[in-house]
């Protein structure tokens, strides 16, 4: 080993310990279960092969939570990501109120996920709730709506949600980034005459790509098992028709006690989500990660 | 005189873009400082009111009593600051190792870490309190410390990797053929540069932690240790919330996370004028 | 060299101050919130005046709110570790017990003991000839209706399910006034339709174990039910998208003419709208009188380690007094008979609901009763959707939960 290599390895021994002692054991602990017929609290019994799989494929609701998981995912860091791209780029010019602006930014991320889950139920209410009775002062409500009563309403709503809760966070990453960029860099390019557009095609984007690719890569991540949004305003409802697959899990874990298909699903969530950061990265890095 | 027009819709879209996104965020917080003032009756009234009627200021001393958030204050401040003490110092020279040496198992690494933030903390919650109840460590700060901070591992050492990468390598080269060791390039250069990223880290971290709730729910039993997001749940009864409490107690707990950004937050904007370049 | 000595003294007695300290014997008891700022109080007084009658034994209370205490619980079962008690709902009991996990408390309690209590409410605890649990809380439902608008229209608060109709048909005024609340989410949607199951004379099982929703009697329910929705229109609409907290909020602000809920409504009606006109009466009969009665239970976990202090907080803190105290604060009704007779002088209302007791029907004791539970509430919001007929969703309710009663859940 060169000197190089046991440096690297010596900085990484910390955090692997850390990891393995309590995150690796449970999930070690979940593969098993998925492929075990277990007992209403856990507990292997059998060894069952696929039969966690089948059972779990035979739900109508897994697929369609697999769907809206998808839909969700799509929606939130989608508009999520442009919308931050955006703002961090105007946060990050000089102007009179930025700080409050910059502050206001903070509350939804300084705020439990779940506290704001709640306090949006409340809001979406429609007799005492403010959201239709603000849209009907504004004149843009003309009849009843309930939200929570449909998916077409519910849905997007609960999108809506989330990407108001993933801004704050993509935007100070991506601000992070821009700041980072050295400013002699944007200097010496106006002084060869570069404009405004062409500073930020070939200074700002390349030298934000890996942080913006990594922004996109853990926000999918994260969403994707994002469980207070659903489970406060819908709980699934109505029917289990606006499940994700992580408040299906949860249900199906803690309400029917049957942690087999649970952990079949965690499985399935796994592989999609490893799938996507292999082709993401492959794609994204083409050489400059490794 | 074109540069003046650019600049002026310029600066009209940033506040364009500015307002919009501020409105949209404030709507939420402008209920719950509202409803926090409420008195019980106007909570549900219907059709609801934008400001309360009475306003209730009685509400914030009240909430006080019921619950001790005083208590729930003070252990989710030690808990969320020792985890994101504990993550980032661990997590930093993993990153740097990530971004500048060369050595087998880069790929393997950081897939590995990226795998830990695939199992949301739902599916393996049972494990992790029996993992907790072996070591002995339940109800106590350091079972959620060390949690939080193995489940912070995948975000902070991506994430630095990315800001540490951002700093272009031919600074560094540049300083150590001057003649600074490794550790002094380290100090000296990465780190200032990348100081705006180090702090959006902490920053997240902290949150995370801050606002974590079903790790934090099972880990405690008792009053005593239980952390402020878990503690607000005790507005919750069976038959009904105490919406105006919940919402005010919530809004109190932004506070700290509040202040923390912006003691910080002026360093993310020096990291960069700070001309550690020369 | 003397400092080092200072050291090491201190730290042995700290050593042994801390090992006294765990000597102590540790009672867990997760206990279940009822009302903010009430409950936790509540046991943390019962909790440290036990302690201080029993200084070796020290209990640690943990007192959850009732949206998150099943996964707790099973959190902790689940790694080996459940508490010596807990207060838990009477319906997951048959769950706990063909777990294997719950401990049977007949060597603990005495006759005298025993005797104190309702009888009745004992015998829901009491499977296949062993006592598992003490009833923690009671309660029974009964219809809430707004005085004026059946004044304004002239009508009697309904007895039956003819004059219920009569009476929403009459009163429904949207958007001011809604008839009739339903609501119809996981958070008890089965009550409402066990409301009208049972005053049809149906049951949710036969004596061989089959469910039966889908009987003449089953389907007529929800008939009834669906039309009031569908076809009248008396109804607070879409059924599945409120539950019963908020629906409690609506009725309050006097926008449900009717509905059907527990003693804590009076609490709610004078907290959040002290002037409220409003009643309470009997459920609608149909072919008989019906209420649901509901009971929480006190149980013990096989698995913990320290049961016979438990069984002594469990005694110290059954005693009157402090029942008395629970079910006046919590709006309980009660469960031992002394108790019973104290409480009507405090608080008259609950004499409607004790007086309802004797018609009190439980809802099934069943191992998978959460997972029925779901698959009736998805099928009755299917029907209210339109989405199936009644007849469709209860038949398809009965079959899927009587094939996963064959092939296991």
């Amino acid at each position: 080993m060169t000197k190089e290599q046991k440096i690297a390895y010596l900085c990484l021994v910390p955090s692997l310990i850390l990891m393995a002692t309590v995150i690796f054991f449970p999930i070690g602990n979940t593969f098993l279960t998925a492929f075990y017929r277990v007992n209403p609290y856990g507990i292997r019994l059998k060894f069952w092969g696929l039969t966690n799989f089948t059972r779990l494929f035979s739900r109508e609701e897994f697929w369609t939570s697999l769907n809206n998981t998808f839909i969700w995912t799509g929606g939130v860091v989608g508009f999520t990501i442009i919308w931050s791209l955006g703002l961090s780029l105007a946060l990050n010019e000089r102007f009179k109120g930025r700080s409050v602006a910059r502050s206001i930014l903070m509350l939804p991320w300084a705020t439990s996920l779940i506290i704001t889950a709640l306090v949006w139920r409340w809001i979406l209410n429609p007799e005492y709730g403010l959201l239709n009775h603000f849209l009907s002062q504004i004149g843009a409500l003309r009849e009843r709506v309930n939200w929570v009563a449909e998916w077409r309403t519910s849905f997007p709503m609960m999108i809506w949600i989330g990407i108001l809760v993933s801004i704050p966070f993509t935007t100070t990453v991506f601000l992070a980034g821009l700041q980072s960029i050295p400013l002699q860099l944007y200097e010496a390019a106006k002084v060869e005459g570069a404009g405004s557009w062409q500073r930020f095609r070939y200074i700002t984007m390349p030298l934000l790509k890996p942080v913006f690719t990594i922004a996109v890569l853990l926000n999918v991540i994260y969403v994707f098992n994002s469980f207070p949004i659903i489970w406060a305003v819908t709980g699934g409802d109505p029917a289990d028709t606006t499940h994700i697959i992580i408040t299906y899990l949860y249900k199906v874990a803690f309400f029917y006690n049957d942690f087999g298909v649970a952990s079949a699903m965690a499985i399935i969530v796994f592989i999609i989500l490893l799938s996507f950061s292999m082709v993401y990265t492959t794609i994204y890095y083409k050489g400059e990660l490794y | 005189m074109r540069l003046k027009r650019i600049a002026f819709v310029r600066k009209t879209v940033i506040y364009i873009v500015t307002v919009i996104t501020s409105c949209c965020i404030l709507f939420q917080f402008f209920v719950m400082l509202s409803t926090s003032l409420k008195p019980k009756a106007e909570v549900f009234h219907i059709p609801p009111y934008w400001i309360p009627h009475h306003i209730r200021f009685l509400n914030y001393i009240e909430m006080w009593k019921i619950a001790p958030l005083a208590r729930y204050f003070l252990n989710s401040i030690i808990v969320a600051s020792g985890a994101t003490a504990l993550a980032i110092g661990v997590a930093i020279p993993a990153a740097y190792a990530l971004a500048r040496l060369r050595f087998n198992g880069r790929r393997a690494f950081l897939y590995l870490v990226l795998i830990t933030q695939m199992f949301s903390p739902i599916v393996i919650i049972i494990g992790l309190y029996r993992a907790m109840a072996v070591m002995g460590m339940l109800n106590t700060y350091q079972s959620l410390i060390i949690t939080f901070a193995a489940f912070n591992q995948a975000f902070s050492v991506w994430l630095l990797t990315g800001y540490f990468q951002t700093i272009p390598l031919e600074i560094e080269e540049a300083a150590l053929i001057d003649g600074c060791s490794r550790m002094q390039a380290l100090r000296w250069i990465l780190f200032p540069l990348s100081a705006p990223g180090i702090v959006a880290t902490v920053i997240f971290v902290f949150i995370w932690a801050w606002n974590e709730f079903m790790i934090a729910l099972t880990f405690t039993s008792t009053p005593e240790m239980r952390l402020l997001t878990v503690g607000l749940f005790r507005f919750m009864g069976r038959y009904e919330i105490e919406w105006h409490y919940l919402m005010g107690a919530s809004l109190l707990a932004t506070i700290p996370v509040l202040v923390l950004f912006l003691l910080i937050q002026r360093k993310l904007v020096q990291g960069l004028t700070a001309g550690a370049i020369k | 060299m003397k400092k080092r000595w200072i050291l090491v003294a201190l730290l042995m007695v700290v050593l042994l101050a801390s090992g006294i300290a765990l000597a102590k014997t540790k009672v867990h008891f997760v206990a279940a919130r009822y009302h903010t700022g009430i409950t936790d109080d509540y046991w943390a007084k019962v909790a440290s005046e036990f302690e201080a009658a029993n200084p070796d034994i020290d209990v640690v209370v943990d007192v959850i709110d009732w949206g998150t205490l099943h996964q707790k619980l099973t959190t902790m079962i689940g790694a080996g570790k459940p508490p010596e008690l807990a207060n838990i709902a009477t319906i997951w009991l048959p769950e706990y017990i063909s777990a294997g996990v719950a401990e049977p408390l007949d060597k603990y309690m005495t006759p005298e003991f025993k005797e104190q209590f309702i009888q009745s409410l004992f015998d829901i605890t009491v499977i296949d000839g062993k006592l598992y649990g003490i009833p923690i809380a009671v309660s029974a439902r009964a219809m809430f209706y707004l005085q004026d608008p059946l004044e304004k229209v002239g009508m009697a608060p309904p007895k039956n399910w003819e004059e219920l109709l009569a009476v929403a048909k009459a009163i429904h005024n949207p958007p001011e006034l809604y008839g009739f609340g339903i609501p119809c989410t996981t958070w008890e949607g089965e009550a409402y339709y066990a409301y009208f199951l049972w005053a049809a004379g149906g049951e949710f099982f036969d004596e061989t174990g089959k469910f039966i929703v889908d009987s003449a009697e089953g389907i007529e329910a929800m008939q009834f039910l669906v039309d009031l929705v569908r076809k009248y229109k008396v109804t607070y609409p879409e059924p599945w998208a409120i539950n019963r907290d908020e629906m409690q909020k609506v009725f309050a602000q006097g926008k449900i003419g009717m509905f059907i809920t527990g003693p804590w409504q009076v609490e709610i009606n004078e907290k959040e709208n002290p002037d409220l006109r409003y009643g309470i009466t009997l459920i609608p009969a149909h072919r008989r009188q019906v209420t649901m009665a509901v009971t929480d239970t006190l149980m013990m976990y096989k698995g913990a380690p320290n049961k016979d202090a438990a069984w002594k907080f469990v005694e110290f803190a059954y005693q009157d007094n402090y029942r008395l105290e629970f079910d006046v604060n919590e709006g309980m009704l009660p469960e031992k008979k002394v108790v019973g007779e104290k409480i009507i002088e405090d608080v008259p209302y609950l004499k409607t609901f004790i007086d309802l007791l004797p018609y009190g029907k439980f809802l099934p004791m069943h191992p998978n009763w959460e997972e029925i539970t779901g698959e009736i509430v998805k099928q009755m919001q299917l029907a209210y959707m339109g989405e199936k007929s009644p007849k469709q969703a209860m038949e398809d309710c009965a079959r899927e939960v009587n094939t996963r009663i064959i092939i296991g859940f």
